[in-house]
């Protein structure tokens, strides 16, 4: 096979670990821009590490105010946009969904492997923001106008914020592939007895958040290129006399299904693997499909509420505040099935397992802040406050990262025929369950006492100077945690190299990806399974054979 | 990963770990150093050994950023003393009144004071200019730059931008003939900030900060003009040594010594605004042969007099003027209501009276007409004053 | 393995708890209320505080206690049930009534805080003027008290940079502006916040009920500078207030001469 073919391969398994590598090497990028950010709120204005003497010789190594915008602008584009994103849809979506429906490869192979390809178009567009004059967008990952279309409100916003937007309309573009491929795949090729209520909950969530990615990404995008249109043609539609408010509810449109997008996967593969790992049945398969459909759905009826105090009409505000603190529901009883699941079950603790149950522990802390952002009169209070941060770092990190160091665990079997160290595993989880919570946790409590999110330096303000050992500390952690990550970087290169060979169902799990080979071959299945029953039947109070696989045993000739 | 690699493997991994923390870190600035004006290294660029011999001279007689001094005055300074106090020659002998003249202005302060945490803020001592180029670091530096040449990191896409001090001229003060400033004027435009620039209001610094980085920016203006001088010195009579460096530095000085020479003093009550006034004013502001404010700024004040721009071959308006530090610059439009340099009528008759430094704006204050009169009376600039500020008011 | 990931959890909920019950002597709380709209912010998010907590408690602890029985070694009774509609209904009806009236107590101090038909009123029923205009820029606060013209944009106002001086004890109205992009007025003592829209007027109100200073933050980026953004509000009874700003009228009247010699 040439070059050319094995790197524009139309393999899904291909394509889904061309996601994985390049999500991994953005992450290392992410994660830096967070450690600077962490340096400079702990440690303001001195020299900053790796940056500052590349970028800021002049100033021994201090960098501006307006590089730690540019900063946490790269850092949330980046982790939304460029990680979690395409590691949970672009990896585990075009991996496992032809192989736990028993299908050859997906519907669209070729539109696959475009919609892969417009990434590294977008990766270049954002890296050119930081070489044009002025540097990188400098507006927030949210990139509220007119900071972000008037050209002299920040130095990013001269020329690095287009190139900002022309990565966002790119990635639009190729996860609008995707969710179609994914969707017409899970609709029409699934194997014959495989019913939607049969259907693995991973399946389900990716299935689903297709559905948001569809459904949301053309008012992102359109609203990008409105945006674009304002800074290039001159025209008005975000400026003082029209409406900034414009862009923030097309962008908040998108925005916040698209947090579902980013969680629904991870509470998929959550379900799997506690079920796999404890021997047991989901509890409440109805009931986790039914809740993953009202998430989808209220999730599109939730939006303003990262605009209560915009300005906006404030009876909008009343409207969607009620709908946000009803959305918890769901989210709520998946939790309960989620321990139900667990209650009498054999759990064994493996590395997946373990981040699992790291995962329930940290979005049920996550999802409970929330409840005290969708309150209106207490939102007033902590909006654009580091009590934000918290929550949403409890649930991206604690949540869809855990989800997806899970699934690695879980799935790196069936994708690399190897099996990854469990006692690195465990060290990893260890350490990073203890030091997220070291980083994240306190930032409740900073922003409770006032601290904003995006600035440079909180001792400006008399009120907040008393938190700088808090800062220091989250810093401390932050950077432990990121070093931590090691003992991940070295169980998957060591593993890669030379874990022992993975049998074809080392977890004895019985949805169908299991009944491929480990790695599958091009086609994935010699002969297409037929499916007898539902997913998770497993039987905790057995020993020995206590499953049964999804697939109908084929008689031996 | 077989068990006899495990405990290697921890070790190296938890050692990357902890070594990624960067145990050896210093949380502190990095070297930093007030470096020449890149004008002085171009005039100097066919003798830089005379470049490091410049350097070491500024070194030698304003110290390092880190330990900003001033040698000559090394012993005066630590009475707390304010050569602006200063009314004749430098002496020895002056030195008590002035010091006490300096500490009678603290009383005053205190007495006036806002409230009792501001009194009490103004009763710790004066920070030492290393404090207050410590505070210049993290406040100001970054549009500022490391010596005050305005070319810090922020600075470059910023409009206006920032002031470079090294030229000694500022444009918002109360003293005329171009003089340098009263260390008043920089305390008093840190706390009101340039409204309608990038440069904020430092109200919330305290007035002795305040006071600490005015004359810490005093220091870096004043060896900016040094340093040009003694370039200059070296460019027509090849010196460049001690004798230069101080007779350099004592006509520097003694410019900002003449401050209270300079101010612009109005004793009396400011006229009060009327529509009267307002009407003479605009007569005043459209007569070419007296105020002829409008041939600049436009004839209802928009900036946009005739001029105020030129006309490239392609017909392309572009600004007239520049300012003294090289930039583009046009007349202020007054219908937004927004002045730079304060809005109170005594800070518009100021401008009107003595010009802004660095610009083409011209002072009339003093100006004689044909005849050997004052071309304008007191009235005819307070008129003046009371219709310009009119022109930025809100219509109902 | 087993009880090192049981403690884990449990330790975890105990951290997370004790960092909120320690929080308001260590400062990590929110600073004293001074004002009449934030009594009823207070107490939803104590009574947030209430559910939230026992939610949480109970969640985690309950992971805890089942990693503990049913890990390896730990001797729990297993269980293959994996559907119960009862439970099902009980878990979502009850959380269901907790939200909903969560949802139902935060209309009427919403409603006080923003809807326009909240503003305070005069004695003759209209709503009260403003006491001030506010002007946010790139990067700081520039107040605008109107004059003896009673009208703010005309000659005779008094600028204060930084300092925001309101009178204490009553209702204030204040007219927020921005001169470019949009900014975030936000008073923590007040539970005060309101995003500041470029091209319009933007009211805001509050009674402060205590003098004294309190810090204003800008709360939406702006900018390189919004770091930077700081103000003051300083509330002091009716009388010094009134000689406050007999105060700033001499400035603006100023010669410039009155303290130099």
């Amino acid at each position: 096979m040439s070059l050319a073919a094995r790197v524009f391969s139309t393999d899904h398994k291909v394509i889904g670990l061309q996601f994985f590598w390049s999500g991994l090497a953005m992450t290392l990028f992410g994660a830096l821009s967070a450690m600077l950010i962490r340096w400079q709120l702990a440690f303001p204005w001195t020299a900053m590490p790796v940056a500052g003497g590349i970028v800021f010789p002049k100033s021994g190594g201090v960098p501006s105010p307006e590089f730690y915008s540019a900063l946490f602008t790269f850092h949330g584009t980046v982790m939304i946009f460029f990680v979690v994103i395409p590691l949970l849809t672009g990896w585990l979506g075009n991996y496992l969904i032809p192989l736990c429906i028993g299908a050859r490869d997906m519907a669209f192979p070729r539109l696959n492997m475009l919609s892969y390809w417009i990434m590294p178009l977008a990766i270049a567009c954002l890296v050119t923001g930081f070489c044009v004059e002025g540097g990188a967008a400098q507006a927030g990952w949210t990139s509220y106008p007119p900071l972000s279309t008037v050209p002299s409100a920040a130095p990013g916003s001269l020329h690095g914020q287009t190139w900002w937007l022309l990565a966002i309309v790119l990635l639009g573009i190729s996860s609008t592939l995707g969710a179609i491929n994914y969707i017409t795949t899970i609709v029409k090729l699934r194997a014959q007895g495989l019913s939607f209520l049969r259907l693995p909950l991973v399946v389900w969530a990716l299935f689903l958040s297709a559905c948001i990615q569809l459904a949301g990404l053309p008012v992102l995008t359109a609203g990008g290129i409105l945006q674009l249109c304002d800074r290039v043609l001159e025209t008005g539609f975000y400026s003082a006399n029209g409406s900034p408010l414009l862009w923030q509810h097309l962008f908040w449109f998108y925005g916040h299904p698209a947090v579902y997008v980013v969680i629904l996967p991870a509470m998929g593969v959550v379900s799997d693997v506690l079920s796999v790992h404890g021997r047991k049945g989901v509890f409440g398969y109805r009931p986790m499909v039914f809740s993953m459909l009202g998430i989808t759905v209220l999730g599109f009826m939730v939006w303003a509420h990262h605009m209560f105090v915009s300005g906006m009409n404030p009876a909008l505000g009343m409207a969607f505040g009620i709908a946000t603190t009803l959305i918890a529901l769901p989210s709520g009883v998946k939790v309960f099935n989620w321990l139900a699941t667990l209650w009498g079950a054999r759990i064994q603790l493996t590395s997946a397992m373990l981040f699992a149950l790291g995962f329930v522990a940290l979005f049920i802390t996550g999802g409970l802040s929330g409840l005290w952002l969708a309150c209106t009169p207490v939102d007033v209070y902590m909006h654009d406050t580091y009590f934000v941060v918290a929550h949403f770092h409890f649930i991206v990190f604690g949540g869809s990262v855990f989800g997806l160091f899970a699934a690695c665990y879980h799935w790196f079997p069936k994708m690399f025929g190897r099996m990854l160290d469990e006692r690195l595993g465990r060290v990893h989880f260890v350490g990073t369950f203890v030091l997220t919570v070291g980083v994240f946790l306190m930032m409740h409590q900073l922003g409770l006492a006032g601290m904003p999110r995006r600035i440079a330096d909180p001792t400006v303000y008399p009120s907040l100077r008393h938190l700088a050992p808090l800062n220091v500390s989250i810093t401390w952690c932050a950077l432990l945690l990121a070093g931590w990550q090691v003992f991940f970087l070295a169980n998957l290169f060591w593993s890669l190299a030379r874990g022992p060979r993975a049998p074809r169902n080392p977890w004895r799990a019985a949805s169908l990806e299991w009944e491929a080979d480990s790695p599958p071959p091009h086609g994935n299945f010699a002969v297409q399974p037929q499916v007898e029953r539902g997913p998770y039947e497993y039987d905790p109070r057995q020993g020995g054979e206590d499953f049964l696989p999804q697939a109908a045993r084929i008689p031996a000739p | 990963m077989t068990r006899a690699l495990h405990r290697p493997t921890f070790l190296v991994c938890g050692a990357l770990a902890f070594a990624l923390t960067g145990c050896g870190f210093q949380p502190a600035p990095g070297a930093l150093k007030l470096s020449l004006n890149a004008s002085s290294v171009a005039a100097l660029s066919d003798a830089p050994e005379k470049q490091k011999e410049l350097e070491a001279l500024l070194v030698k007689y304003f110290g390092t950023r880190a330990g900003p001094r001033y040698e000559l005055l090394e012993s005066w300074k630590s009475e707390g003393l304010d050569p602006n106090h200063a009314e004749k020659e430098f002496t020895p002998e002056s030195f008590a009144p002035i010091v006490a003249a300096n500490r009678e202005r603290l009383a005053y302060e205190i007495a006036h004071a806002p409230g009792p945490e501001a009194a009490r803020q103004l009763e710790n001592t004066y920070p030492s200019l290393a404090e207050s180029a410590e505070l210049y670091r993290t406040q100001c530096m970054h549009c500022h730059g490391v010596e005050g040449g305005g070319d810090g990191p922020t600075g470059a896409t910023i409009n206006p931008k920032p002031r470079d001090v090294r030229k000694g001229i500022f444009k918002f003060t109360a003293v005329k003939d171009k003089a340098r400033p009263r260390r008043e004027d920089l305390v008093e435009l840190l706390e009101r900030g340039v409204y309608g620039t990038a440069m904020p209001s430092f109200a919330r610094l305290s007035l002795t900060e305040r006071e600490g980085l005015a004359d810490y920016v005093r220091l870096l203006s004043i060896r900016g003009e040094v340093e040009s001088m003694l370039v200059q010195s070296w460019k027509d009579d090849e010196k460049l040594d001690d004798e230069a460096a101080v007779e350099a530095i004592e006509i520097v000085f003694g410019r900002w010594m003449k401050a209270r020479e300079k101010v612009i003093a109005f004793d009396g009550v400011v006229p009060a605004d009327s529509p009267a006034m307002r009407a003479h004013g605009r007569e005043l502001f459209l007569d070419p042969k007296k105020g002829n404010c409008f041939s600049c700024h436009g004839a209802e004040g928009h900036g946009d007099g005739a001029l105020a721009f030129k006309t490239d071959a392609q017909g392309r308006k572009t600004p007239a003027y520049h300012d003294d530090w090289g930039f583009e610059i046009l007349p202020r439009d007054f219908s937004t209501g927004v002045f730079r340099g304060g809005s109170r009528p005594i800070d518009i008759y100021r401008r009107i009276y003595a010009g802004i430094n660095g610009t083409p704006m011209p002072g009339i204050g003093e100006t004689k007409g044909a005849d050997g009169e004052l071309l304008m009376k007191s009235d005819d600039l307070w008129s003046l004053v009371h219709y310009v500020r009119s022109l930025g008011e809100r219509a109902e | 393995m087993r009880a090192l990931v049981a403690t884990l959890f449990a330790a975890f909920a105990l951290l997370v708890l004790w960092s909120f019950v320690v929080a308001p002597q260590r400062g990590w709380a929110m600073p004293e209320n001074v004002a009449t709209l934030g009594v009823a912010v207070d107490g939803l998010f104590a009574k947030i505080q209430w559910v939230v907590g026992v939610f949480f408690l109970l969640t985690v602890g309950l992971l805890s206690w089942i990693v503990w029985r049913n890990a390896q070694g730990g001797g729990g009774r297993r269980s293959a049930v994996s559907k119960h509609t009862k439970l099902e209904i009980v878990w979502t009806i009850v959380p269901g009534a907790i939200l909903v009236w969560l949802a139902l107590v935060q209309i009427a101090p919403w409603e006080a805080m923003k809807f326009s038909n909240s503003i305070p009123r005069g004695a003759d029923g209209r709503p009260k003027p403003a006491l001030c205009e506010v002007w946010a820029s790139q990067f700081d606060w520039h107040v605008l008290y109107p004059g003896a013209d009673g009208r703010s944009g005309t000659g005779d106002d008094l600028h204060s940079p930084y300092e925001l001086v309101v009178p204490v004890n009553e209702p204030v109205v204040l007219s927020l502006h921005s001169r470019d992009v949009i900014h975030s007025f936000f008073v923590p003592s007040f539970r005060l916040k309101q995003d500041i829209l470029p091209g319009r007027e933007t009211l805001v109100w509050f009674e402060c009920t205590k003098a004294g200073e309190y810090d204003l933050l800008c709360a939406e980026l702006c900018g390189f500078g919004h770091y930077k953004m700081a103000g003051k509000v300083r509330a002091i009874p009716r009388a010094e207030y009134a000689a406050f700003l007999e105060r700033k009228t001499r400035e603006l009247h100023s010669n410039g001469m009155e303290d130099r010699k």
